[in-house]
């Protein structure tokens, strides 16, 4: 066992907002050991100090923000893990962000943020190496996201501090609330900004100038220059520079995936595509590239408008997941209206995607006559209004009138409106669907599986390795196989928080693939002096994976949860003319396949005692035992 | 032959790369605080600047020094003389590209010294907005117009503190 490790800062910052207090404690050194960084750090978290009586909103909900090992040490590695129990879905929940606040966080000299309590009156935590202040916010409390880190980072008077705050909507606990960090970043899913704003915590400020001690420089430089080097090679840099991630929405519409009109169809015709396809994005781009920490490609897209409508306006950080929930998939095709939208969510600190999921749906049940104008507070909310869409983003934000029901997310609409069920794409509660399941059936089955609902980011890079698609040829059994490695890379890249765009998502060979796997090893042995091989730590993603899941079923979740929403399994997607993707139809084979493979209990979707313990999770084999759900 | 850094803000992406290479190459040890380039950063107008000596052919930082300890050498870098120099600061004040900076003990003057001929920042940029370059007669106004930019984005970076 070793005693310290270089590559982490060594210290844990603890936060009672009750209380008023701050505390630095060291890294605990079995955490390094068995769940290395980041994500995995917050799954580990949340399964010590939330069992099933702390609600989303209790004072004793921990907030965790957690970088990685390689934060400010490898190409793309400004990633951060926030986690809480989800009030959107009452589960596990964590949302990752990227930018320059994970690295500042660890030259201050911590690795991880837990916050807990709740502060009487509104604050921010401002964080420096000399450690950690609560200060006053109420002269922040209502203001937007732009004009908050505007202020914080006069009122710091340094540049280069950075900032995650939440909005309006995070303070009204809007359960699709956004932590927004440094206007173009931001953890949006699973409602982490509305835990952020049950705590009346407004914002974290950090700045650190200390040095992140490295084991062996000389290693660690090769390594890192390797890096590069793959990068330089890869075909999909030059695209990540030159449109960021928008060059996926050619990529969906070809598929047939895009899911207009709420799912009912999947192509759109080069005459209407070509409105809000990357060429026409890339008209508002403003700067040839942006983005994180040592990142090699920079795939931040930051917009400026000159709108005849609205005058001139900036919008940052836009991806391809944030402006095709607010444009094709409400029928709008007017990208000024579409970035305008944008500029107003990110401003209230709400998530794009999910809020614009939430009223594509809405106008499919107002189209059907199941939300009448009444339900509305009166309003029409016709497809491609971009003008009522606005209204509601902001109802949603303050919770007004038919916000409230907005505001307590997908899960809300269904219970206001029980048929909505029926037509809502989510799992779990989570509504994150950027692309539709039926155009990939394999590779879909993540959104399934995936511990913190509906999600395209915990497996992400299939579409690489042999093509999403032509993995559906082969027998399922082989099939999940090639799942499963893009599930354990992906979650490698978690732990270690570097970026899934550059090291998974768009890596476009298998070799390129082998190579970034190496190199992540060669990384992370160089800084920490440790000597792991690629089979210890996919072990540890796997742990982390079996524990965000027993976490899950200790709230009550089981197999049947983890699931397709009916429209996928039942109803065909039309694509170009004549074509068509069928239903998914054998999603449970796929499911029972993930399962074997993972060692969890085939019934119940609990892991298996054996599993269990060969991961070295005891714990949590008696916790689940006493409660009598213990996977067989 | 005469070899000068030019940068171009508009193609940085403000990765840091060249920071990372510059402690490497320098001290051996990941620490931002001691590396003779910095990036600093205006998110919301999109704005990066690199704060690093261009080798510029004024240099008023020789003029600024009361106790004549820095000179011009060979490859056009600056060097300074620990003997001579008293750590006021007035070379780094001089400075229209924040190219000499103090360290955070207050103890070293740091300035580029050019990696001794290949410098890692530029070697190492992805965009290509940070180059090591000929700089002669004929282009020497577009160089400086480079250099203009530089003071133009860094001010305005600095502004979002008024």
């Amino acid at each position: 066992m070793f005693l310290s490790c270089p590559g982490y800062a060594g210290n844990v910052l603890r936060v009672d907002l009750s209380r008023k207090e701050v505390r630095s404690l060291p890294l605990d050194k079995e955490l390094i050991r068995d769940f290395i960084g980041g994500r995995g750090f917050v799954a580990k978290v949340l399964w010590d100090e939330v069992t099933p009586d702390v609600s989303p909103f209790s004072p004793d909900n921990p907030l965790v923000f957690a970088t990685g090992p390689l934060t400010d040490l490898a190409p793309s590695a400004g990633r951060v893990t926030v986690g809480a129990r989800s009030p959107t879905t009452e589960i596990h929940g964590d949302s990752n962000f990227g930018g320059l606040f994970g690295v500042e966080l660890k030259r201050a000299g911590y690795d991880m943020i837990v916050i807990k309590g709740r502060s009487e009156k509104p604050v921010y935590l401002k964080i420096d190496e000399n450690g950690a202040e609560i200060r006053d916010a109420s002269h922040l409390w209502g203001k937007g996201v732009y004009e908050t880190i505007k202020t914080l980072i006069k009122e710091v008077g340094d540049p280069d501090a950075h900032v995650a705050c939440i909005g309006p909507a995070g303070e009204n606990m809007v359960y699709v609330a956004a932590i927004q960090s440094d206007y173009n970043r931001s953890a949006s899913k699973a409602g982490m900004g509305a835990v952020m704003g049950s705590k009346n915590l407004k914002a974290i400020v950090v700045r650190g100038t200390k040095e992140t001690k490295v084991h062996d420089v000389k290693k660690f430089r090769e390594a890192f220059e390797e890096a590069l080097r793959i990068y330089e090679r890869e075909p999909t840099t030059q695209l990540g520079r030159t449109v960021g991630s928008h060059f996926l929405h050619s990529v969906h519409n070809e598929r047939g995936a895009l899911l207009l009109k709420n799912g009912r169809y999947g192509y759109l015709p080069p005459e209407i595509f070509s409105k809000v396809d990357e060429k026409a994005v890339n008209r508002y781009h403003i700067k040839s590239t942006s983005g994180c920490a040592f990142c090699y490609i920079g795939c931040e897209r930051n917009f400026l408008v000159k709108s005849a409508k609205y005058g001139e306006f900036m919008v940052h950080g836009v991806d391809y997941y944030g402006l095709a929930p607010q444009s094709y998939r409400l029928d709008i095709f007017d990208l000024e209206e579409a970035l305008y939208n944008c500029r107003l969510c990110v401003d209230l600190g709400l998530d794009l995607s999910s809020s614009g999921q939430m009223i594509a749906l809405m106008m499919e049940l107002y189209e059907r006559g199941i939300v009448r104008k009444e339900d509305l507070d009166g309003m029409e909310l016709k497809w491609g209004d971009s003008e009522a869409v606005r209204t509601l983003l902001e109802k949603m934000a303050y919770r007004e009138g038919v916000g409230k029901i907005f505001a307590n997310g997908i899960l809300g609409i269904i219970r206001r409106f029980p048929e909505a069920e029926k037509y809502a794409f989510h799992v779990k509660g989570l509504d994150n669907i950027p692309q539709d399941f039926r155009a990939a059936r394999t590779y879909n089955l993540r959104y399934a599986i995936s511990t913190r609902g509906a999600d395209h980011m915990r497996a992400s890079g299939l579409s690489r390795l042999g093509g999403a698609i032509a993995v559906d040829d082969m027998a399922v059994s082989e099939a999940i196989k090639t799942f499963l490695i893009v599930e354990n890379f992906t979650t490698l890249v978690n732990l270690l928080e570097v970026c899934t765009w550059a090291w998974s998502a768009y890596t476009s060979s298998f070799e390129a693939y082998k190579a970034k796997e190496k190199v992540l090893v060669d990384l992370y042995n160089a800084v920490t002096g440790r000597n792991v091989t690629i089979d210890d730590l996919y072990k540890a993603c796997h742990r982390t994976l079996i524990l965000e899941r027993a976490e899950n079923n200790r709230y009550g979740l089981r197999r049947k949860d983890d699931n397709m929403p009916r429209r996928f399994l039942e109803e065909p997607l039309p694509t170009k003319p004549g074509q068509a993707h069928p239903p998914v139809t054998d999603f449970d084979e796929r499911l029972t396949w993930y399962y074997r493979y993972r060692g969890i209990d085939e019934e119940t979707g609990v892991p298996k005692k054996e599993t269990l313990l060969e991961l070295g999770l005891d714990y949590v084999a008696e916790d689940l035992e006493r409660r009598g759900i213990l996977g067989r | 032959m005469v070899k000068k850094l030019v940068y171009y803000p508009e193609k940085c992406s403000g990765c840091r790369i060249c920071m990372l290479e510059c402690v490497l190459n320098h001290n051996g040890a990941i620490n931002y605080s001691r590396s003779r380039i910095r990036i600093r950063e205006d998110k919301e107008k999109v704005l990066q600047v690199a704060e690093v000596c261009v080798q510029c052919e004024e240099s008023p930082c020789i003029d600024a020094c009361p106790e004549n300890a820095l000179s011009k050498d060979g490859l056009g870098r600056i060097v300074i003389d620990k003997e001579k120099c008293i750590l006021c600061g007035s070379c780094a004040n001089s400075c229209p590209y924040h190219g000499i900076t103090l360290d955070k003990e207050g103890k070293e003057l740091l300035i580029c010294d050019l990696c001794g001929g290949d410098p890692a920042c530029a070697k190492w940029c992805p965009t290509g907005a940070m180059t090591y370059q000929e700089v002669t007669d004929e282009n020497l106004e577009e160089v400086k117009t480079q250099r203009g930019k530089m003071v133009e984005a860094w001010k305005s970076i600095y502004s979002i503190l008024k």
